[in-house]
C-alpha cells in the first residue's frame, strides 16, 4: 500500500516546517513542538487516507459505452465509475485516452471528481467521428488530496471501447454523379446487343430471329428487325494505398476521408446499376476488404471496409516505398479478390507524394492484363481551401502555387515513367472517376 | 519469501526502535527496581548469617514459600492439610496483623506445626497466638556456647552446639528435648497438641548458612531433616519467615560493607547482582543522560552562532529522517491527449484567416506566372505579349480594362525583375492586392478563377 501513494514537494515543505517547529521547541526558542508534531500527525493521517482511497479507486466498477457511428456526427463517450467501498474517493483526476487523430468537440478530455462512498460518477464527452475503426478509452485516473500533498500512482479504469464509423455520402457528390451518368437503372453501352431497351431498327438479315421482326415496318412494306441496346456490367475495385500522406489535410477533409466519401457515393451509384463493386485498402502491410460484390451487397462491403480502416496502421507506416505493401503481395491480394469473369476496373487512389514513392508498384499493377488501371493522384494541399474566404483563397493559391506546380510536375514525371496517372483536385475527383467509369462502360 | 514459499513478514527497523523506546519509557515509568539486599537470617541471604541453606535444603523435598507478608500468604493459602512455619532469629517484633494471619494458618489448615530458632524473644507473640506453652526468655545464657544434648520423641538424639542461646520456659505440657549438658538448662522444647506441634530452640544460629554450610553441619542438617520429617509427615506446605529482617537498598548495603562486622551480614554476590540490575535499569541512566544532553544543548544554545548552526542541522536531519522512506512524485497533471492534425498548410491557412496575408514582390511574380500560364494554356498567347489585350477583348473584357490590366501587370513585372527602375518606390503588398482583384476579373472572363473553390490549377498547370 505504501507504494501506491507518493508525496509531492509540498509534503517536504510541511515536514521541513514541522521539523523547524519541533527543533525550536527542543532548543527552547518557542513552544511550538506540539504544533510540529500535530503537522506530522496530520500528514500521516492524510497519507493513510490516500492509501485507503487509492485501494478503493483501484477496485471501482467501470462501465464504458460509445454511441454514434456516422462520420461528421458526434461520438458520445460515456464512462460510469462506481465506488464499491464505504470510503469517499477525493479527489480523482480523470483523463480520457483516445486517439490523437480524433477531435474532441464537447466536454473536456479530463477533470476532477469526488466519488462518493457506494456512489457513482458519470463522465461524458463528445468526439467528432471520422471514418474508420477507433479505440476510445480507457480512463486514466490519479488520486490527489485536496491540499495536493499526496498523489496516487496512475491507474487505468475500464477498457477501451472500439467504434466503427461509416462514411457519410455527400449529397452534392451524388448530384454530380447523376449528372454525369447517363441513366439510372440498367446500364447500357450505346451499342446494339442483348438487352431490354429499344435501340434502333435495321433491315432484316437472314438468320435474324422472327420474334425480332418489327411488325409496324412490315405493315408499311419494309422487312426490318428491332435492335436493343446492349446492357453492360462494370466490375470496379477501388484500391486505396493509404500511407500517412493520405491523412494530410484538415479534419474530416483529408484525402483519405474525401476518397472514402467519393468511394461510398460512387459505390451506391454503381450498386444502383447492378454493377460489381469493391474496395481494397492497403496500409503498412495490412489490407482491408478487397472482395467484389454485386449491387447493394458490394455497396455494403465497401461501407464495412471503410468503417474498418485502422488509423494506427496508417500513421505507423514507414517512409520506404515498400512499406505499404510489396508489389507481389499486392498482386496476390488483387488476384485473390477479383472474380474470374469480366475485366476489373481498378480505381487506384493515392496522393502525389505516395504515388511518387509507389511508382514501381503502379507500373507493376498496370502490367496485369486482366485489370484496367486508372490511377487518380490527389493534390493534398488543396484540401481545406473551401474554408477560406474568396480573397484569402486567392492568396492561398498564390502562396502554394509553387507546391501545386511541383505536384503537377511530379504527375507529369509519373506519366513519362509509364504510370497512367490522372491528377485530381478535391472538387473534381468524383466527377473524373465517374466519367472514367462511364467511358469504360460506353466502350464495353 | 522464505524457504518452501513460506511468506516472512519482517518488522521494520523503525518499528523495532519504536517498540524498544516504548518499552524503555514503560520501565522508566515504573521507577527503579527494588531488589533489596537482605540482612540477617533471611531465606534469600546467601551470606554466612543468612538462611538460604535451610531454604534450599527444604525446597528439594517440599513446597517452601518465603513469607514477606503474612496477610498475603494467608490470603493465598488454599486446600491446606498440613502447614509448617519456620522462624529463624526474627529481627523485629510481630505485629497484631502478623499474628492474626499466623493464627489464620492454624484455622485454615488441618494441622499446623512450628519450628522456631530464636534467641531474641521476638517469636513469643507467635507462640502466644498459637496458644503454645513455650516462651523464649530472650536472656542470653551465661555460657556463650552451650552444648545441648538433644533427645527427641521422634528418635533423633545427638549433641548440638548453640551460640549465644536464650533459655526457654514452659508453662504447660511441653517436653524439653534439649538440655545443656553442663547446667541442664533446657534450650529446646517440643510441644504436641494433636493438630498443633511445635519445636522451639533458644538459638537460631544452628539454622544459618554458617552452620549448615560448615564441615560440621552433619548433625544440624540431620536434626533439621528429622524434625521437619516428623512435623510434616509425608507432605506439607512450609512457610519460612522472610518478613522480619532488614532489607537494604544497594547504597545502604555498600555502607554496611564498609564495616567489617556488618559486612558479614550481607551476601556480596547478592549485593553485586542488585548493583548491576540497578545500573542497567533505564531509571538509573536515562534521566541523567537526558539531563546531560539537555545541559549540553542549553550550554551550546547560549552561543547564538553555534546554536543557529546546530538548529539548522537538526532541522535538516529531522526532515531527512522523516522523509527518508517517502516516495516522491512531481505534482504534475495527467497529460491529456494532444490532438494532432497532419495538415502542412493548416497553420499557414489559419494565419491567412487570422492576420490577413502579407504579400510581397515574390507573390506578385507568382501571380503573374499563374495568369501567364492560364493565358498560354487557353489562348496560346502569353501575358507579356501585346496580343494578350486583343485576346482578352475577344473573351469579353472591355478593351480599356484589358489594356489597363495588361499595362499594370507588365509594368510591375518589369519593375520586379529589375528591368526598369520606375516607379522608384513600390509597395508590393498594395500592388499585389490590386493585381489579385484585376486578375480575378480577367480570369473569370477566361472561365477560371483565383477566388472560387474550383480554381485554375488544371488550366494553369
Amino acid at each position: 500500500m505504501s507504494e501506491s501513494v507518493a508525496s509531492t514537494g509540498r509534503v517536504a515543505a510541511v515536514v521541513l516546517l514541522a521539523a523547524t517547529l519541533i527543533v525550536l521547541d527542543v532548543f527552547g526558542a518557542a513552544d511550538s513542538g506540539v504544533l510540529g508534531l500535530a503537522l506530522i500527525g496530520f500528514l500521516a493521517a492524510l497519507r493513510a487516507y490516500n492509501a485507503v482511497a487509492q485501494a478503493s479507486l483501484s477496485t471501482c466498477r467501470v462501465d464504458a459505452s460509445v454511441e454514434g457511428s456516422i462520420e461528421g456526427k458526434p461520438l458520445t463517450v460515456e464512462y460510469n465509475v462506481c465506488n464499491n467501498s464505504w470510503i469517499p474517493i477525493a479527489l480523482v483526476e480523470v483523463s480520457l485516452v483516445y486517439p490523437s487523430y480524433l477531435k474532441l468537440t464537447r466536454g473536456s478530455p479530463g477533470g476532477l471528481a469526488i466519488i462518493p462512498p457506494r456512489g457513482c460518477i458519470n463522465y461524458r464527452t463528445e468526439l467528432l467521428a471520422r471514418v474508420g475503426r477507433h479505440k476510445i478509452g480507457p480512463l486514466k485516473v490519479v488520486l490527489r488530496d485536496l491540499l495536493g500533498f499526496y498523489r496516487g500512482l496512475e491507474l487505468t479504469l475500464g477498457d477501451a471501447v472500439e467504434v466503427r464509423v461509416k462514411p457519410r455520402e455527400g449529397e452534392s457528390l451524388r448530384k454530380v454523379l447523376l449528372e454525369i451518368s447517363r441513366s439510372v437503372g440498367l446500364s447500357r453501352a450505346k451499342r446494339p446487343g442483348e438487352g431490354s431497351e429499344f435501340y434502333a431498327t435495321r433491315d432484316y438479315k437472314p438468320g435474324d430471329e422472327v420474334r425480332r421482326v418489327y411488325w409496324k415496318a412490315l405493315a408499311k412494306g419494309r422487312l426490318a428487325v428491332k435492335e436493343f441496346e446492349r446492357e453492360s456490367t462494370l466490375h470496379t475495385l477501388f484500391l486505396v494505398l493509404a500511407d500517412k500522406s493520405m491523412l494530410y489535410g484538415p479534419y474530416l477533409n483529408t484525402p483519405l476521408e474525401h476518397i472514402a466519401r467519393i468511394t461510398v457515393t460512387i459505390a451506391r451509384h454503381l450498386a444502383s446499376k447492378g454493377d460489381y463493386v469493391g474496395l481494397l485498402v492497403v496500409s503498412n502491410g495490412k489490407t482491408w476488404g478487397g472482395k467484389l460484390g454485386r449491387g447493394w451487397k458490394g455497396y455494403r462491403m465497401v461501407v464495412d471496409t471503410l468503417s474498418n480502416i485502422d488509423y494506427e496502421s496508417i500513421i505507423g507506416s514507414a517512409e520506404s516505398p515498400e512499406s505499404i505493401i510489396s508489389s507481389e503481395q499486392l498482386v496476390m491480394k488483387l488476384l485473390a479478390s477479383t472474380p474470374s469473369r469480366g475485366k476489373v476496373n481498378v480505381i487506384l487512389v493515392n496522393t502525389v507524394e505516395g504515388a511518387a514513392k509507389h511508382s514501381r508498384q503502379f507500373r507493376k499493377l498496370q502490367s496485369l492484363k486482366i485489370y484496367t488501371f486508372h490511377s487518380f493522384i490527389i493534390i493534398p494541399h488543396l484540401y481545406g481551401i473551401e474554408k477560406l474566404g474568396a480573397f484569402e483563397r486567392a492568396v492561398y493559391r498564390i502562396k502554394t502555387y509553387e507546391d501545386t506546380r511541383k505536384a503537377y510536375d511530379k504527375i507529369k514525371e509519373l506519366r513519362k515513367e509509364g504510370v497512367k496517372a490522372i491528377p485530381v483536385t478535391p472538387w473534381d475527383a468524383a466527377a473524373k472517376i465517374v466519367s472514367k467509369l462511364e467511358t469504360v462502360r460506353g466502350l464495353a | 519469501m522464505g524457504r518452501g514459499g513460506r511468506k516472512l513478514l519482517l518488522a521494520s527497523g523503525i518499528l523495532l526502535i519504536a517498540l524498544a523506546l516504548v518499552g524503555i519509557v514503560a520501565v522508566l515509568e515504573k521507577g527503579p527496581i527494588s531488589i533489596p539486599v537482605t540482612v540477617g537470617a533471611h531465606p534469600f541471604n546467601r551470606g554466612p548469617f543468612g538462611a538460604y541453606s535451610i531454604y534450599s535444603m527444604l525446597s528439594s523435598n517440599y513446597t517452601v514459600t518465603p513469607v514477606h507478608n503474612w496477610t498475603q500468604a494467608l490470603a493465598q493459602l488454599v486446600n491446606c492439610s498440613k502447614a509448617l512455619i519456620i522462624i529463624v532469629s526474627p529481627e523485629a517484633q510481630y505485629t497484631q496483623k502478623d499474628v492474626e494471619s499466623i493464627r489464620g494458618f492454624r484455622n485454615k489448615c488441618e494441622e499446623t506445626a512450628l519450628i522456631i530458632g530464636d534467641e531474641t524473644g521476638n517469636s513469643n507473640r507467635v507462640l502466644e497466638t498459637l496458644n503454645s506453652t513455650i516462651r523464649i526468655s530472650g536472656v542470653q545464657s551465661p555460657n556463650p556456647h552451650p552444648i545441648i544434648s538433644v533427645d527427641t520423641p521422634w528418635g533423633w538424639r545427638g549433641l548440638l552446639v548453640l551460640d549465644k542461646a536464650s533459655t526457654l520456659t514452659s508453662i504447660g505440657a511441653s517436653t524439653p528435648i534439649g538440655r545443656d549438658i553442663l547446667t541442664g538448662e533446657a534450650y529446646a522444647y517440643y510441644e504436641d497438641r494433636g493438630a498443633f506441634k511445635a519445636v522451639v530452640l533458644g538459638d537460631g544460629s544452628i539454622f544459618i548458612n554458617q552452620v549448615l554450610q560448615s564441615n560440621a553441619s552433619g548433625p544440624y542438617k540431620d536434626f533439621l531433616s528429622s524434625t521437619v520429617r516428623h512435623l510434616c509427615g509425608g507432605e506439607c506446605k512450609i512457610y519460612i519467615e522472610a518478613s522480619k529482617y532488614q532489607s537494604l537498598d544497594p547504597k545502604a548495603a555498600l555502607d554496611y560493607m564498609r564495616s567489617p562486622q556488618k559486612a558479614a551480614l550481607i551476601d556480596p554476590s547478592s549485593l553485586l547482582a542488585t548493583i548491576i540490575a540497578n545500573a542497567i535499569h533505564p531509571s538509573t541512566w536515562l534521566p541523567p543522560l537526558l539531563n546531560y544532553f539537555n545541559n549540553i544543548v542549553l550550554s551550546l544554545s547560549r552561543d547564538v552562532l553555534f546554536a543557529g548552526i546546530l538548529m539548522i542541522f537538526s532541522i535538516l536531519a529531522l526532515t531527512l529522517i522523516l522523509m527518508r522512506r517517502e516516495e516522491r512524485m512531481p505534482d504534475a497533471f495527467l497529460e491529456d491527449v494532444r490532438e494532432v492534425e497532419w495538415y502542412g498548410y493548416g497553420e499557414f491557412s489559419r494565419r491567412i484567416l487570422a492576420e490577413g496575408a502579407r504579400l510581397s514582390k515574390r507573390d506578385f511574380l507568382t501571380l503573374y506566372t499563374m495568369v501567364d500560364g492560364v493565358l498560354k494554356s487557353l489562348t496560346g498567347v502569353g501575358l507579356d505579349s501585346e496580343d494578350a489585350v486583343r485576346v482578352l477583348e475577344s473573351r469579353g473584357v472591355e478593351r480599356a480594362k484589358a489594356r489597363e490590366y495588361w499595362g499594370f501587370m507588365n509594368k510591375y513585372y518589369r519593375r520586379a525583375l529589375g528591368k526598369t527602375l520606375w516607379p522608384p518606390i513600390v509597395f508590393w503588398g498594395r500592388v499585389s492586392r490590386k493585381s489579385i482583384g484585376l486578375s480575378e476579373n480577367v480570369l473569370k472572363a477566361l472561365g477560371v478563377s483565383l477566388m472560387e473553390v474550383k480554381g485554375l490549377e488544371e488550366k494553369a498547370l
